[in-house]
């Protein structure tokens, strides 16, 4: 049973939408380079059908790499998408999130981060950008004290996904 | 913990999903019907009954996007679905199971009201015979008249946009017994938003 769980899982997160993007990390002073995925799972809790506008809640995991280490995090997040002319190439595309998380360091043992991240998501040329950032801290670990970041970013997606 | 991964990489082997835009067909009392079709396209369909004749309301659904990966890829591969670029018409899929002879049908009287604009008529329709003869018909003026000698597939377009903002009101007219017009009760139609997942193999 827990296979077909696990399974499921996985099929359903290869067809949600994949966030990858780029940044700068900062933390003790100190500015690192970054790369990062992440992967979420939605359902709309709220639509506005006649305005294509949506309330979306769902888990999110997010995977971050820098010369250093590698971080995990996770969290629940809240996106409000809004899509305007859906059905001719003049659509629009707008969204942001907000998410607390907590997150993993490769480098210590143990959860580490409690913090959050917030961002917003707009349709330019067809393609879905974003801009992100969090802030948080992390208890111990070369990261400890105050960790920040602030990306760039594609969504691996049509914006039509998050039509409602 | 081998099984559990060997699963895991079979089922995501190679993942599909795609999102459709449906509208599911509501009770002239505005309840939501009890599914009882068995083909999926019918499943929120909407079964109207007279003596001699069924009509199931249903929606074929439209593609608007489809997502493709190869495991371990992530979802690469958004393909938006090329008629959402081109403004689109509203369709209503009908099917006429007639259990005597000597009804006919004016596609043409069928009416469909969004909100509180007018009535506006079906503006053309197609169809073919789902049994028997199986002919195809090509896309007809909504004046003409055909004889439902069998069951029958219909698909009737309406001069409103789609997708629905909301739901709309179809009333079908125009289907006649033996020369007596037969009035069936108007019923809704709800836009709705559905995603697909499969998995291959």
């Amino acid at each position: 049973m827990r296979s077909v769980v696990i399974a499921s899982l996985a099929s359903s997160a290869c067809v949600a939408p994949l966030q990858l993007s780029s940044g700068l990390a900062v933390s003790g002073g100190s500015v690192n380079p970054i790369l990062e995925a992440t992967a979420r799972m939605q359902e709309p809790v709220w639509i506005d059908r006649p305005q294509h506008e949506a309330l979306w809640l769902g888990p999110t995991g997010s995977v971050e790499l820098s010369p250093s280490d590698q971080k995990a995090f996770v969290g629940a997040e809240l996106l409000r998408s809004r899509l305007r002319n859906p059905r001719s190439p003049q659509r629009t595309f707008d969204a942001f999130w907000i998410r607390p998380e907590i997150g993993w360091s490769s480098s210590t043992s143990g959860l580490q981060f409690y913090g959050g991240s917030v961002g917003i998501m707009r349709l330019v040329r067809g393609v879905p950008l974003t801009v992100a950032a969090r802030g948080g801290s992390f208890r111990s670990g070369p990261d400890a004290g105050f960790y920040g970041t602030l990306t760039v970013g594609v969504v691996l997606s049509s914006p039509l996904y998050w039509m409602q | 913990m081998r099984t559990m991964l060997a699963i895991t990489l079979v089922a995501g082997g190679c993942t599909i999903g795609w999102k459709e835009y449906v509208t599911d067909g509501l009770l002239p009392n505005g309840d939501e019907p009890v599914t009882v079709f068995s083909e999926p396209a019918h499943a929120h369909g909407v079964l109207l009954s007279v003596s001699g004749l069924d009509v199931t309301v249903w929606d074929g659904g439209e593609k608007i996007a489809d997502w493709f990966s190869l495991y371990p890829l992530p979802p690469f591969i958004p393909l938006p679905n090329h008629s959402w670029d081109e403004p689109g018409q509203v369709h209503v899929w009908l099917t006429f199971r007639p259990h005597r002879g000597g009804w006919s049908l004016s596609p043409g009287r069928s009416s469909l009201r969004v909100g509180r604009a007018p009535e506006m008529p079906a503006s053309i329709w197609r169809g073919r015979y789902r049994e028997g003869a199986r002919l195809e018909f090509p896309k007809q003026s909504a004046e003409e008249t055909m004889a439902l000698d069998g069951p029958t597939d219909i698909v009737m377009e309406f001069a409103a946009s789609s997708p629905l903002m909301e739901t709309a009101e179809l009333q079908l007219d125009g289907v006649v017994l033996e020369g007596h017009a037969v009035r069936f009760p108007a019923i809704g139609l709800r836009p709705r938003y559905r995603m697909s997942y499969d998995s291959i193999p």
